[in-house]
């Protein structure tokens, strides 16, 4: 199984790595639940990963080995039972009135979709984490380029009178926020593994420089 | 939520109000319009406390690449890592300059 960003992973948290020079905090062993993979390069082996702590101050980079992974979910799966349905805040909680709202529409266009952030952490682990002020994270799966005048159409059936909300389209290449994709900037901010950087061709392959000059 | 001012030496060059980047997390927002003050006034609203340090530094390594011009440039930030917020500072800058020349 190759992991992708955002995809929540249940691990011994005393085997993770620290991400830089610094050991990891203590309270990365003292909780527990599963790490978020993160979008940065990892050596053979091993995966980048965040954890989560109490509050947004508690977050940690770190490196997981992938033999330690114990099991995995990803954020379509995270939707595939609704569990927004059964949450006993459906109807007051504004990030799970706005996903009440776009889950149908989201679905009637056969779109690949998931939820990230925290509430995503918080279906697959039963722990509270919405807080009054909480967006609402989504991400579509595009391995197709999506056309801006699609992606402003997409847009514009998207929208609620809710919560903010923040989609996120998955490129072969990395992510784009689906809002700039619609928008009129030329160059749009592709999130990859090594790094964010402007492109007006999010699904192209990022051409080689030596080759280029060759 | 933090708000920090940078007053900067800047250049007197044509630029055009420019509007880049985006509100979500681990992005921001650069807006930027000319201005009379007669340097690069710089106002960001951030999500981090005590990112000051943080924020002198990016703006330092951009100063290491090109002089910043005579603009007010206003920064709504999200959580966003150096990397990304040099990268948005840096589009804004280009799409300012662009037509203004």
């Amino acid at each position: 199984m190759s992991w992708r960003p955002h995809d929540l992973l249940w691990v011994q948290r005393e085997r993770l790595l620290p991400a830089g020079e610094q050991p990891l905090p203590d309270w990365v062993s003292a909780g527990s639940g599963p790490v978020v993979v993160r979008r940065a390069p990892a050596s053979s082996g091993l995966i980048a990963i965040g954890v989560r702590g109490r509050d947004k101050r508690e977050r940690c980079a770190a490196f997981a080995r992938l033999a330690d992974v114990e099991r995995g979910l990803t954020p379509f799966e995270l939707c595939s039972s609704a569990p927004w349905r059964a949450h006993p805040e459906r109807q007051q909680h504004p990030v799970l009135v706005t996903l009440e709202q776009l889950a149908p529409r989201l679905d009637a266009r056969a779109l690949r979709w998931g939820i990230t952030g925290s509430l995503g952490y918080e279906f697959a682990t039963g722990e509270a984490q919405l807080r009054p002020s909480s967006d609402l994270d989504l991400v579509i799966d595009t391995p197709v380029p999506v056309s801006r005048p699609q992606a402003s159409w997409l847009l514009r059936s998207l929208e609620s009178n809710g919560c903010r909300v923040d989609i996120q389209l998955e490129t072969p290449q990395g992510a784009i926020a689906l809002a700039e994709w619609a928008g009129p900037s030329r160059q749009v901010m592709l999130k990859t593994q090594f790094g964010p950087r402007l492109t007006d061709a999010p699904w192209a392959p990022q051409q080689d420089r030596r080759t280029q000059a060759c | 939520m933090d708000t920090l001012n940078f007053k900067r030496p800047a250049r007197a060059e044509a630029i055009r109000p420019a509007l880049v980047g985006y509100v979500g997390s681990g992005d921001l927002e650069v807006m930027i319009e000319p201005s009379s003050a007669g340097c690069a006034d710089i106002h960001i609203h951030t999500s981090t406390d005590g990112s000051e340090a943080r924020w002198r530094q990016v703006i330092e390594l951009i100063e290491s690449v090109m002089k910043l011009p005579v603009m007010r440039m206003d920064i709504h930030d999200f959580a966003a890592t150096p990397g990304v917020i040099r990268l948005r500072i840096e589009q804004a800058l280009e799409l300012a300059r662009e037509d203004a020349a």
